[in-house]
């Protein structure tokens, strides 16, 4: 398979969660264009040999979320009016409010949040992909609870 | 509202086609250009470029390939990256011929073999050909090469390196090469994960280089104990205005241990300069994970940096800092020997920093101890709840069938049938605290501790091994074996199995009470409330003395007596084992010795002996911790 197949390839497996992850993270649509983009960029330029599906998965996962952090160090946009983006990608009222609530998570929050209950990943799986130790991820599900229960103000995960 | 409505939430959210086609677009349109003979890697947007620092890291594969091969082996991949931002590595991948005319000693021997280095070759000083040479053909064959699948990148600009260690292989991970020692001359900072019979090892390895020879300046060694349920620990290194942050953690199953160390180059050597040591066993003290303590001063919160301020201030002016703010600390110790030692009153008194804006409060920390039990269920693979009989020793006594016991390779008498009923009583009592394991979680190599092996027809039939890091293996008469990982009553805790059966069986003897110390479930709750410490001998009461002071904090450890000798001043023959009871008091540590030989020993801070004792002969004792 040439690069564009397997980019292609990839692209269809996970661009979808990749997008999600990013959207939540940056909440702004073109900034998470430019975050898949470049992840897939450097799928296409710097990827190991992948041991397994998963492995390749979560190769993905780390450096989308490292070019959102550097995004989100350099940026120049500003995130979009969140209701505009909630419009835009909640497929009903009550996701919509769910969303609403997840994004007003800090960003930290979000990004275990989303690993963790979305993407199904065990705390020690999210500790490997953001760097930090598993403590900290379980004190950060913790904490994202609490907000999210508070801010969606109903009983909640 | 359950997790499925957040799930269903996000995964509702989709990536737009023309997202899809833009970005298959331009893997395309780069593709067609690195046709045209262009390197990709110079058109990716973003990517960081070449500093003056460099930092390479080492792949398995390659050193498989080169270990194999018997050759040199250079490292799967060389990157530089800048000194501010480690979140960027710019590889471009070379040809292994490539590497061959900066590096004349480092030999490729197999193809295809490919190092990605992001610099031009011609760039690598002489020095640096000498350390990856001497890295190829010295530290590689005697370490190999630790995974890099492992690696996590860090948002800190000045991670070093930031490891979860369990999957960790074991060898060289890291290296980096510039002037630690403030002489001018590049330097080589080699990190190394390695293993030793009792623990764990991040070695971090200093090396100069003179004329052609590369030699060892100096060495620290961050270690972990071996202790089943090592099941989720971190190690991370950054550099901090010219100082090595260590930050080291392990989290067995009722709490957490933390810490970190800073440590200088002074005179071409390692110095520990600050150890600040969090721990949370039972009821936490306090947890911490980042670099920033946040004190709950009267005047409103106060956020310290505590690393950068004793860089920066030295130890006597984070002391006045803490007086100024009105922190009350048990203790800080501030010497040349020990560095930087601040002991926490109490976490009533503190609220500590732990990632960037999250307060942990003393409420945090009651939810987060209970937090971490629940997570602990969800992510620990527990295959099924052990309730059986491991192996039924009493009723191979009563068949008649001999029971060997083995300590330490040294053969004891065959167990009577009352004491295999005593063990079989040991073993079921305990059997809520196994867990079977994958076989290929048995980390250790090392031989059994002790073996209990049933004879028949003068045939080993079945048997239990106990090993010295607390895995149970179990073969069974019907041919089936499991192993079992003993993780205490409580979970996983410092306490022994050895240790507690050895008590049982020491010198082929039976405890009449066999009632362990100190009593299940009780002993990892702090407590304000004094302690008293009881031993018993076949005489009855031999000794009850108080902890002086409040306990903060205790912990139970089973030791060998080489292990303790420098804090000991008997000599003793080397195979005894001993029991240490530490307590940590507002005053300092108390720690309580009994060893099998008839030796109780009271001492104060590792060193002070207030009291001596000795058992009336060398019979089993039992121990008992309790409140005044």
């Amino acid at each position: 398979m040439n690069d564009t197949g397997r980019v292609s390839r990839a692209v269809g497996i996970y661009g979808d969660m990749l997008y999600r992850i990013s959207i939540v993270l940056l909440k702004n649509h073109a900034d998470s264009e430019d975050a898949v983009q470049e992840t897939f960029i450097k799928y296409m330029l710097k990827s190991p040999d992948f041991s397994s599906e998963n492995h390749e998965k979560a190769w993905l996962i780390t450096v989308c979320t490292n070019n959102c952090r550097d995004i989100l160090r350099k940026r120049s946009r500003t995130a979009e009016d969140s209701e505009e983006i909630l419009r835009n990608i909640a497929v009903d009222e009550e996701s919509h409010e769910i969303l609403e609530a997840l994004f007003a998570l800090p960003d930290k929050f979000r990004i275990v949040m989303m690993l963790h209950y979305v993407e199904g990943y065990k705390v020690n799986e999210i500790a490997k992909i953001i760097g930090k130790t598993s403590s900290a991820v379980k004190m950060r599900l913790s904490k994202g609870r609490t907000l999210l229960r508070g801010l969606y103000g109903k009983e909640y995960l | 509202m359950d997790k499925n409505k957040l799930e269903k939430a996000v995964k509702g959210i989709k990536m737009p086609e023309e997202t899809a086609e833009k970005i298959i677009a331009k893997c395309r349109e780069y593709e067609s250009s690195a046709a045209d003979g262009e390197e990709y890697s110079e058109q990716v947007s973003g990517v960081e470029k070449a500093e003056n620092r460099i930092v390479f890291r080492l792949s398995a594969a390659a050193a498989a390939l080169a270990v194999a091969a018997g050759g040199l082996g250079i490292t799967a991949y060389l990157s530089r990256r800048p000194e501010k931002n480690t979140n960027h590595l710019d590889e471009v991948e070379v040809d292994s011929t490539d590497i061959q005319h900066f590096t004349n000693s480092i030999e490729i021997t197999e193809e295809p073999t490919t190092i990605e280095i992001s610099a031009e070759p011609d760039k690598y000083s002489e020095t640096e050909k000498m350390y990856y040479s001497f890295i190829a053909e010295n530290l590689i064959p005697k370490y190999g090469l630790a995974s890099m699948e492992e690696f996590t990148q860090s948002e800190s600009d000045e991670i070093y390196m930031n490891f979860v260690i369990p999957s960790q292989t074991l060898g060289v991970v890291s290296a980096d090469i510039s002037d630690y020692t403030g002489d001018g001359k590049e330097d080589m900072l080699a990190v190394i994960y390695d293993e030793s019979e009792g623990s764990y090892d991040w070695r971090l390895q200093l090396y100069s280089c003179k004329d052609e020879d590369v030699y060892m300046m100096s060495e620290y060694v961050a270690y972990y104990d071996k202790i089943c349920g090592f099941n989720d620990s971190y190690f991370s290194l950054q550099k901090v205005s010219g100082k090595l942050v260590i930050h080291t953690e392990y989290t067995p199953i009722d709490g957490g241990v933390s810490d970190y160390t800073i440590l200088g180059i002074y005179e071409n050597d390692f110095s520990e300069e600050v150890k600040l040591d969090t721990y949370s066993y039972g009821g936490i003290e306090f947890y911490m994970s980042g670099e920033k303590i946040e004190f709950d001063a009267p005047e409103g919160l106060t956020e310290k940096e505590w690393t950068s301020d004793y860089i920066e201030y030295g130890c006597a002016e984070i002391e006045k800092k803490l007086n100024e703010l009105q922190i009350k600390y048990m203790s800080l110790h501030c010497s040349e020997n020990s560095g930087l030692v601040i002991n926490f009153e109490n976490p009533e008194q503190l609220t500590l920093y732990t990632e960037n804006d999250y307060i942990v409060t003393p409420d945090d920390c009651t939810n987060f101890h209970e937090y971490f039990y629940s997570e602990y269920k969800e992510t620990t693979t527990t295959p099924e709840k052990i309730n059986y009989q491991l192996i039924d020793f009493e009723a191979l006594a009563q068949e008649g069938i001999p029971v060997r016991y083995t300590l330490s390779d040294k053969p004891m008498p065959d167990l009577t049938p009352e004491q295999c009923r005593l063990l079989d009583e040991f073993i079921s009592a305990a059997a809520d605290a196994f867990e079977l394991i994958p076989a290929e979680s048995r980390s250790s190599s090392s031989e059994p501790a002790m073996k209990f092996e049933a004879v028949r027809n003068g045939d080993i039939s079945c048997y239990m091994y106990i090993y010295p890091d607390d895995y149970v293996y179990i073969m069974k008469e019907d041919g089936t074996s499991a192993l079992y990982c003993y993780k205490g009553p409580d979970g996983y805790m410092n306490s022994p199995l050895r240790t507690r059966i050895e008590t049982v069986f020491r010198n082929g003897n039976i405890a009449d009470n066999a009632a362990f110390y100190p009593p299940f479930g009780n002993f990892s709750k702090m407590s304000s409330e004094p302690y008293k410490v009881t031993v018993f001998d076949c005489e009855g009461v031999i000794h009850v003395g108080e902890v002086s002071g409040e306990v903060l904090h205790h912990a139970f450890y089973g030791y060998n007596w080489t292990e303790c000798e420098d804090v000991m001043t008997k000599t003793e023959p080397s195979d005894i084992n001993i029991i240490r009871i530490e307590f940590l008091t507002i005053d300092g540590y108390e720690t309580v010795s009994v060893d099998n030989s008839g030796y109780v020993t009271w001492y104060v801070n590792s060193s002070d002996t207030v009291r001596n004792y000795q058992l009336n002969d060398t019979r089993p004792f039992d121990m008992i911790i309790s409140n005044v």
